[in-house]
């Protein structure tokens, strides 16, 4: 479904992405993990054509894209959802009027019908009672909540996250971290997480790629991953492993009293 | 102290000691009161109803002079970290020190590079904040809290944003910073992880209430179900 062939970008002199390979099939779950300024965020602009690589290919949906002008990548862009770190959402309108904000700007559905697929977002992410009030009226993880409902309203074949559970409390990281998965699967998205979350990454994802200084470094299943002799890898599911090995130890002392 | 914006009742009955030399972490759901604790703390916004003593003082009621005294004592590494974008790194450091000390140029040159050095960025002194990574911007932050040698900080989520690696490194900082000076320090995260490493004592904000959960041990096995939720990050529980 998206696949990266030796991508290359720069600004000025320095090279940022060195030569990035890695396909993603469709229906998967994709995170990417890797160091802060490492170029994470630099791969999804160049997918969603907010930057244009200087080598290499791009295939989303069996075409190649790296090269399309700007009025051929507007088709891109819709088949692509792209949910932000900040729910983002616009203050001077009802969670209802959000949802349905893109249905309408882009023409999805007729007028008549757009309550029905509004109804069908909220539902699908949990969120009941609160169509009538205001962003600045419900909590923020609610508000996180609406942000995913408006875009998969609009049925993007795929999904971008840019670091979903930046900055939230346990309890909402794992409820939104669910919701990624329920709504993969529910709406079969192929999904792009970029995350520094290594819990969630172990847990819902099909597949793994680790970025370090503009080269992917690593790649597989977690699974794969929690084998890999690669440095920067143990280092970064070091603390992880040690809780798992943690609660399976405790779960054997329960079992055993 | 309580906190009341209008009549929404935001902190309700908040009881907090800290001892010098102790490092505390304030963790709890977003929205619950954490920024508005360490605000008031650090005395940058008033109560509702009652107060705060520093150092055995009530702040609110000290003369203005001593008010400022005491706040010189304090340093606060803010949640985006607030930096000048149009001064360059070295020249953020040295800000708040033209501001409140009387040093000469030499003198603050050399402070500034005793901090850029301790947060380990020396090579970016000459840069700006936007021409440095997340996690440098951080540490620049940290070292100009710092560099006014204050004996009590607030770290206002500090790693937030950061992978899994830089965050460890900016809490080892952090604590390395503290047992050097044997300063106090308030700081919240929501990263279990994180709290873990840093805290002598852990405090979660719920319901407008503080509830103290000990040590990091403690709190992992504590017997409160509302915290064992929260700290494991559980979908199921009294919290939902």
């Amino acid at each position: 479904m998206i696949e990266f062939k030796n991508l290359v970008k720069r600004f000025g002199t320095r090279t940022i992405l060195k030569g990035i390979s890695f396909k993603i099939e469709e229906g998967q779950i994709a995170f990417i993990l890797g160091t802060s300024g490492t170029g994470k965020s630099v791969l999804l602009k160049n997918l969603v054509g907010l930057l244009r690589p200087d080598e290499g290919e791009i295939w989303v949906d069996g075409r190649e894209i790296s090269k399309l002008s700007e009025q051929e990548y507007l088709e891109v862009r819709k088949i692509c959802g792209m949910v932000f770190q900040q729910p983002a959402l616009f203050d001077s309108l009802s969670v209802f009027e959000n949802v349905a904000f893109g249905l309408r700007k882009h023409r999805i559905v007729e007028e008549a019908l757009i309550p029905q697929r509004v109804q069908e977002a909220l539902d699908a992410v949990h969120v009941k009672g609160v169509e009538q009030k205001f962003p600045q009226q419900i909590s923020y993880g609610m508000q996180k909540r609406v942000s995913l409902a408006r875009t998969v309203a609009l049925r993007p074949k795929i999904l971008l996250f840019d670091e979903p559970t930046t900055g939230l409390d346990p309890i909402t990281t794992t409820a939104i971290n669910e919701l990624i998965q329920e709504l993969s699967r529910q709406y079969k998205t192929t999904s792009l997480v970029v995350s520094h979350d290594m819990k969630c990454a172990l847990d819902i994802a099909d597949q793994i790629i680790v970025l370090d200084q503009g080269n992917v470094v690593d790649l597989g299943t977690p699974e794969q991953l929690k084998k890999s002799q690669v440095p920067l890898v143990k280092d970064f599911l070091e603390e992880v492993l040690a809780q798992e090995a943690q609660s399976a130890l405790e779960e054997a002392k329960g079992r055993r009293s | 102290m309580e906190l009341a914006f209008g009549s929404e009742n935001i902190l309700r009955g908040i009881d907090l000691s800290i001892r010098k030399g102790e490092r505390i972490v304030l963790v709890g759901p977003s929205g619950a009161g954490k920024s508005l604790i360490l605000k008031i703390l650090a005395g940058l916004i008033l109560p509702t109803r009652g107060k705060v003593f520093v150092e055995g003082e009530n702040f609110h009621q000290v003369p203005s002079v001593r008010q400022q005294q005491l706040r010189l004592k304090m340093g606060m590494l803010f949640q985006k970290n607030a930096l000048f974008d149009s001064l360059s790194n070295a020249e953020n450091i040295a800000f708040p020190l033209r501001e409140v000390r009387a040093l000469g140029e030499a003198e603050i040159d050399s402070i500034v590079n005793r901090f850029l050095e301790a947060v380990g960025i020396p090579h970016a002194k000459l840069l700006f904040p936007d021409e440095i990574s997340g996690g440098m911007q951080k540490r620049l932050g940290i070292a100009r809290a710092m560099a006014l040698d204050p004996e009590i900080v607030f770290y206002d989520d500090p790693t937030a944003g950061l992978d899994p690696i830089t965050s460890r490194k900016i809490i080892d900082l952090i604590i390395e910073l503290q047992e050097k000076k044997q300063s106090t320090v308030v700081a919240i995260t929501n990263d279990m992880n994180r709290a873990y490493q840093l805290a002598h004592r852990i405090f979660i904000v719920l319901d407008g209430q503080l509830v103290e959960t000990g040590s990091p041990q403690q709190t992992k096995v504590h017997k409160d179900p509302r915290v064992l939720q929260f700290v494991r990050g559980l979908s199921q529980g009294p919290l939902s």
